[in-house]
Parts: structure tokens; sequence; C-alpha cells
């Protein structure tokens, strides 16, 4: 989850609110004083705003494995008249280091054009929409999946000029939008096969959102709301055999590997240097995301910018922060919980259990021999789906096949990671270290059973989604 | 009659003060101005870049609230601060300045080191008061303490533009694009690229920053950009287009109404222009839609309410001054248009010995030219044209001091440029340039 997220969340969750959101009100102004142009210093840009990213041994293709990562935090179902694009040209990835070196090995790439059917008319649709190529559907987005071996800079297309399910307007509009549209827009292709999916979904994570007031004084009593409950994101998702993501092409042989996202923009020149024509720009890489929460409870907040043009081989930088890192020092300060502590024998705070977690996968589970370590999702894709062990505490509830190896939507990311944090992982913990917890167990809408899982998108015409 | 603006004036300042009442970062804001609400008041997370009043205030409120239990918030304090500059901004009210610093200021004591969002907060305000030095320094501070922000290059760009240093402005501009390419750096591109004459690039880097537009409020506002480029360009059409289709995303937005109104002009419906403008000021009294009325009512033959407006004009301009803002450059340009050339001279004076940008270069020698002084008037002339700026006034303003020193060639060059650039890029000074031009046409 971003920056950006938790302050619009924040935002969004009303009252605990605006206090790191500040800076979106560096406004864009009349901006027309003859002599001087006013220019916003920071624009919303949710398009490229990461929330989220999963990774999973498929439940129904255990052979393969299931990505998903999701953008645009916020979206009210009835958003119109806009509702909600992806940004033309950036690059929406998936990247995979399957050989635990830090840098990426494989990266699944999708990049979407905006379509207008009738250029003059800015209307989303102009009637009934009952398929993704119906004439009504006015605006709508394509897209093309690349696989980049950026080992050997070979460039494979996947998938040309893809229809994006589009957000679901409402039923006047889309009277059966989750067959027509959402279901529609699973793309298969390869041999195996492969599937990707690209639109608007249901927002899977689940949480309070006041927990994280809690770092500025608020009440851990009082949560309970899950707040992202009626929101909807838009989504891209990947299923592929295992072998196409291990090392080797061997999952057998190399069954672990690391996943984030990134998003990158492309900038541009204002000027050759030789006062000739402009050129486009390089890509810039302007979010990054892999294990959940790590923006929220290891990056220090002035360190965010930094953490999300980075790329994993500068992670061992960031060793110090997540050996002592804020969120049990606020715990300590607000609440009088203890600060955990590996090693209590050597000078200062050690937390090798969250090392372990956040950087290198922990030993017996997701950790690979010789890694170096960085911030990354890692998935053990040898651990089968659970079935009869199934627990939303994923490893902390004895069900090894989720968070924190790898991470399924119903994990309970933040109760987890309260949890973790607090020591739980460590012997004799405090005892409040197995039972915190932000009182939201699951989402506010069952998941689907086949790819791409997460839920269908809540609709515009929902009077009360949330 | 300014001494009757003055002692508006006296008075809004006194209700300013009391508003504030213990605190000096408090003050209530009163109800919105506009329908700035439907983007921005519902749960939907849109926060608001370009916000409507209602929701601003409701942040504004909350700030407050939270500030009064958690006083060592510092954060808060920026974010309050923050909000508002840009309560000042969408308002077109300069009293909430001197309440912005003191949150700001507030911040900073709290949390001195690595306080990046505080000096974000102050460039800001720096640069909304014109304090563009001031703003400078915070902004490097912020870049300082974060150069992995693109905020902080934003002011420091900003602010070297504006104090005439273009090189080193368009490097910070450069690297905020470089650093984090978005609507905010790439209106920034379009801007450098317009005053280097590249208006074509300008467009295509606005459409960028519309594009990359988060929210319907962000698009309107790079949409009015691109409605400008394309007025500066003298395509009204296609201005107009834009200014219809910003108002569509949000109608709360008033500067693409007056684009409208300008087009009105342009096309010589005065009448509707003025109505235009008069919905304009009521929404948004900023002070270039008063002057706009200014023109508008003495072109159509209305003096005394041209005079009114033209008081209404100076009261907004001591106004902002007593916030703290610094308005000379307007001044001068108004001064010398309006009959106080001498006046004009002092304000132009004043600002070039703050910066030598190319806007104040056009002022001074304009002013310089009002008051008879052609040969030096040139000299400015030249400077405000030297980054080769496709500005019709800029080029105007070239060719009157040409005429008067009779350099009729050079004259007939820049006018015709002028009017080539834009037809009708002033309802006072297009149809003196086209008459001029005619008259020499004649006389050769």
């Amino acid at each position: 989850m971003s920056r950006t997220r938790i302050r619009t969340r924040m935002f969004a969750a009303a009252a605990s609110l605006a206090v790191v959101a500040g800076l979106f009100a560096l406004a864009p102004l009349s901006g027309t004083a003859s002599s001087h142009r006013e220019a916003p210093l920071v624009s919303r840009d949710p398009q490229i705003d990461t929330t989220d990213v999963w990774a999973f041994v498929s439940p129904d293709r255990p052979d393969t494995v299931t990505v998903v990562a999701s953008w645009l935090p916020f979206e009210e179902p009835a958003g119109g008249p806009n509702f909600y694009s992806w940004a033309d040209g950036a690059r929406y990835s998936i990247n995979i280091d399957n050989d635990h070196d830090a840098v990426v090995d494989l990266e699944y790439r999708w990049v979407f054009t905006s379509h207008y059917r009738n250029p003059n008319t800015f209307l989303y649709n102009t009637g009934q929409v009952t398929s993704l190529d119906d004439p009504d559907l006015n605006f709508y987005q394509t897209y093309d999946l690349v696989r980049v071996n950026q080992d050997t800079g070979k460039k494979t297309t996947l998938v040309n000029d893809a229809i994006a399910a589009p957000s679901n307007v409402g039923a006047a509009s889309m009277p059966n939008y989750n067959s027509d549209l959402f279901d529609a827009a699973v793309v298969e292709f390869g041999n195996a096969p492969s599937r990707t999916f690209a639109g608007q979904s249901d927002d899977a994570f689940f949480l309070d959102l006041r927990v994280f007031d809690l770092l500025y004084g608020a009440n851990l009593s009082e949560v309970g709301d899950d707040t992202l409950a009626g929101f909807n994101v838009n989504t891209l998702a990947m299923q592929v055999p295992m072998n196409d993501l291990a090392l080797g092409k061997d999952a057998a042989a190399n069954p672990i590997i690391g996943i984030w996202s990134t998003t990158s923009r492309r900038s541009t020149v204002i000027q050759n240097p030789d006062g000739s024509t402009r050129t486009d720009g390089k890509f810039v890489q302007v979010s990054r995301l892999g294990m959940p929460l790590v923006n929220e409870v290891v990056i220090p907040v002035g360190l965010k910018d930094y953490f999300n043009g980075s790329k994993p081989a500068a992670d061992g930088a960031a060793l110090p922060l997540v050996q002592d890192p804020e969120l049990p020092r606020l715990l300590n300060a607000v609440y009088g919980l203890d600060i955990p502590d590996s090693d209590p024998n050597t000078a200062g705070i050690q937390r090798s259990d969250l090392i372990s977690v956040f950087l290198t996968g922990l030993t017996g589970l997701n950790q690979p021999d010789g890694i170096t370590p960085s911030e990354q999702l890692r998935l053990n894709m040898s651990i089968p789906p659970c079935s009869t062990t199934c627990s939303s505490l994923g490893a902390l509830g004895g069900d090894i096949a989720g968070f924190p190896n790898g991470r399924r939507l119903a994990d309970d990311t933040i109760d987890i990671a309260l949890r973790v944090v607090l020591g739980v992982l460590l012997p004799d913990h405090q005892p409040i270290a197995e039972t915190i917890g932000d009182g939201v167990d699951a989402n506010d809408v069952p998941f689907t059973t086949s790819f791409p899982y997460v839920a269908f998108p809540h609709s515009g015409s929902d009077a009360d989604p949330h | 009659m300014r001494t009757v603006a003055k002692a508006g004036i006296a008075l809004l300042l006194a209700g300013g003060l009391l508003l504030a009442g213990g605190a000096l970062w408090v003050r209530t804001p009163v109800a919105d101005r506009g329908r700035g609400a439907s983007l921005t008041d519902g749960s939907d997370g849109f926060l608001p870049v370009s916000p409507g009043a209602a929701s601003l205030d409701a942040q504004i409120t909350a700030l407050q609230d939270r500030l009064q239990a958690l006083p060592a918030d510092w954060r808060g304090f920026a974010t309050l601060g923050i909000a508002y500059v840009t309560r000042a901004r969408v308002s077109a009210d300069p009293s909430w300045y001197p309440l912005a610093e003191a949150a700001l200021e507030e911040s900073l004591r709290l949390h001195g080191d690595g306080n990046a969002e505080a000096h974000l907060g102050l460039g800001a305000l720096a640069l909304a008061r014109h304090d563009f030095r001031i703003a400078l320094d915070h902004g490097r501070r912020a870049v300082a303490i974060n150069p992995f922000g693109a905020e902080g290059y934003g002011v420091v760009g900003d602010a070297l533009l504006e104090l005439g240093r273009y090189e080193a402005a368009f490097e910070a501009f450069q690297t905020m694009v470089d650093t984090r390419p978005e609507l905010a750096a790439y209106a920034r591109v379009s801007y450098a690229r317009e005053l280097l004459g590249d208006v074509e690039g300008a467009v295509e880097a606005m459409e960028m920053a519309f594009d990359a537009s988060g929210s319907p409020a962000d698009a309107a506002w790079a949409a009015f950009q691109l409605g400008e480029l394309a007025f500066g360009s003298g395509n009204a059409p296609r201005a107009a287009a834009w200014y219809e289709r910003g108002l569509d995303l949000d109608p709360a937005f008033v500067p693409n109404l007056a684009g409208l109104a300008k087009v009105a002009a342009a096309r010589g419906r005065l009448e509707e222009a003025v109505e235009r403008y008069r919905e304009v000021v009521t929404r948004y009294p900023a002070p270039e839609y008063v002057a706009a009325l200014v023109d508008l009512y003495a072109a159509t033959g209305r003096s005394s309410r041209s005079a009114e407006q033209e008081d209404v004009l100076l009261a907004m301009h001591e106004l902002a001054a007593a916030n703290g803002v610094d308005v000379d450059l307007e001044l001068a340009l108004f001064d010398a248009d309006h009959g106080d050339p001498a006046a004009a001279l002092r304000a132009a004076r004043d600002e070039w010995h703050r910066r030598r940008s190319v806007h104040v270069a056009d002022a001074l020698g304009w002013a310089l030219y009002a008051n008879g002084r052609f040969e030096q008037a040139e000299r400015y002339a030249e400077r405000a044209l030297a980054l080769g700026t496709r500005n019709a006034l800029f080029l105007f303003h070239a060719g009157m001091i040409r005429l008067a020193l009779g350099e009729e060639d050079e004259a007939r060059r820049d006018l015709r440029a002028a009017l080539r650039t834009n037809p009708s890029f002033s309802i006072v000074h297009a149809p003196q340039a086209e008459r001029v031009l005619a008259e020499l046409e004649r006389g050769r």
C-alpha cells in the first residue's frame, strides 16, 4: 500500500484524517495572474497509486500461480461521469526475482490506451452496454501485456489489444455487468493456458484504517469497521504456470520467487541541449509495492518518496529501519506495550524476526538459500493450497499456504502484521501480540472462486455501497 | 475614492483579526462560495487538489479540532498552513495568508529539523505572496530534506522562474519531471516551453498533464491552461472548447468561465463578456477579472462603472499588500495603462530591483514608455522578448515603443507579430494595434 493510499484512505476514514493528507491541498489555482503562473505542487495521481499485491498458488489450478495487484484506491462506485481509467502509456508491472539477488528477472507489463468510439461526446456510455465491444461503451481502454525477460532483454507480447473491463456504472447501463463485462474481460493466452484480467473490482483489502490513527493517539478500542467496504479499485491479475516464473523454468527445483509491483510514467524533456526539437523522456518508477504494510510499518514518513522510486537491490541500506521500526515505539509510547527484541543480549533493539518477514523470507518456509535481503513478497510455490487447515491468519494460524508465504486475498494482513511487529514470532512474547487486531477479519463481499478471484465491483447504482 | 477604499480595507482587516480569535492560527471558515462540494464532500476519497471551498473548509475545521486536542502535531500544523494558503487562493481572499504563516511557523517551532512539509508550505505561501526569494530558500530546504520528493523542485523552479533565472528554473523543472512525471511537473514543463516560444510543445506537455489528471478538478485546471494556450496563440474556438470542457468537468472552477468571457470579448460580444465577467467576479473576485471589467465598461462607454471597478481594483491591491502580498508588477501595468505613469514607473522599478523576469522587464519597459522615456523603454522591451516568448502583449509594447522612437519598420513588424500571435490579445490594445498599423500603412 502506498503512501498516497494511506493518505487518501485516512481522509476518507473521516475524522481520523488530514494530517498526512495535507500536501494534496497545494492546489491548482486560478493560474491566471499575468505575471505569475500558479500550478499545483502536488496533484492527486490515483492512477499510479498501487494499493496491494497478492500472490498465491491458484486454489483451483495448483500448478499455476496467480498474482493480483490493484491501483486507484477509494473508487466511489457512483463515481461518474468520468469513472476510473488506467493511465494511458504508463507501465503497470508485476516483477519477479527468481534467483534471489534482489534484481528483477521477469517483468509482466501492462500498457493501456484510451479510446472514444464517438469523439464528439465524452459520455462514458451512450446506451445499455452488454459486451466489451458494445458500440454503446463509448469510452474503453485496450491493453497490451508484454513479458520482458530482464536478464536477456527479450520482450514477448503475450496479449495484444485486449479490452479492459469498464467501471460498473450501474444496473441501468450495464444490466449483467458481472457476466457480460467482468467475466468477459478474462483473456487466455499461451498453451497452458495462462490468463490475465484488467478491470474494475471490489477492493479486496479489508482493514479498519483507524489502526493507523493510533500513531496520532487515537483509541485502538474504536476499530472494527472495514474502512474499504463498498469501494472499488482497478485490478490487474495474471495466472501462469509455476514453471514460467521459476528460475530455469523449474519450479520443482527452484520453488521460491519474490514478487513486487511497480508503476512507471514517462518523463519528458523540456528542450534538448541544442535548443532543438523535444524528445520523449525516460520512464520513471513512481510507485513500488511488494509486502503489504511496508510503507506504513517500516518506512519512515520522510523516506516514502525514496522508497517508491527505489529498486530492491538498494534495500540493504534499509536494514536499520527494519531492525528498529517506528511502529513498536509508537505503540510503546501510546499504549505502554513492550518493544520486542529478538536478541536482548545485544545492545540496541534487534529484530531478526522482522528481517525474516520483510526482507528474506522465513527459514524453512519461504527463505531461499543465498538470498540478498530486499523487500519483496516471497512465495514458496511448492506449498499447495490449504484444504482443511485454512486460516485467515496464514502462517500464524498454522496455515503455511498463506501470508507471509505469499499473500492470499483472504489473509488478514493487518492483524498478522500488527502481531508480528509486536513480536509474536519471538519466544516469550507479550500476550497482546497474540490477540491485537483491527477487529475486521474478512472482506465485506465474498471473493469469487475462480480467476481473477477478486470480488465483482460494487455497482454505481448501489445507493449505499458502504 | 481611494480614501473610501482604504476605509473599507481597514474594516476588512479588522474583521479578519476579530475572526482570528484566540490562537493565532485559528479562524473559522465561513460558508462555502461555490459548488465545489460536488467532487469532494463525499467519502469517495478524492482529496481536493482543486478543492471546492466546502470540502476544504471541512478539512480546515477538522484540522483545527485535531490540533486543539493534539497541539504537538507538527505535521498537522504544516497541513493546516497549506490548507490556509489554498483557502486564500480558492477564495481570492489574501487575509488567510497571515494565518497560514502562523500555522506553518508553529509547525517549524515544534519540529525544526527535517520538516520538509513546513518548508513546502512556507514556500507555497511565499510564492503566493510573490516573495520569490523566500520561496526559493524554503524550496531549497525542502529539497535538502527530501531530494526524492518532487514538490521541493517545484517550489525552487517556480521561484527561480519568477526571479528571472530561467536556466536554473528549467533545470529544476526537468529534475521535477524526472523525479515524478505527473500533472504538477508536466504543467511546469509546459510553461517552460511556452516561455521559450515553443507553443506546440507547451500544448503537448499540458495535454500530458490533462491526461494524467487524477480528478475532474485537476482535469478542469489543465483544460483551462490548454484554453489559455489556445487563446494566447489566437485560436479562440479551440480555447472556447477547452474552457467549456473544463466547466463540464468542474463547474466550480471559475477561471474557465472567465475564459469564456474573454472569448466573448474577443468575438466582439462585449455585453455578453460584461455579464460573464460580472458573474465571475461575484464568484471569484480576482484582480485580473476586475481589471477586465474596467476595460470592458470603458470600451462600452460606461465610464462611471469603469471608474467604480477601478476603485475596487485599487482596494484589492491594498488588501493584498496589507496581507503581505507583493503586487508591484500588477500595479505597474495597471497604472501605466490607466493614467498614473509616475506610480507605474516607481512600482516597476521596485519590482525590477527585486527580480528580473521577462514579465517585469515588459512592465518596466511599458512604464518607461508611459513616462516618455522611449530609449530606455526599448532596452527592456527587448529583454522581455529575449527568451523567444510568443506573447502578443509583449510584442505590442515593443511595437509601440519602437514607433515612439521613429523606428517604423520595426514597429510594423512587432505590431503585426502581436496581432498574428493573437488578434484578440487585449480588449483595449488589440484594436489600438490595428489602428496604429493601419495608419502606418497609410503613411507609407
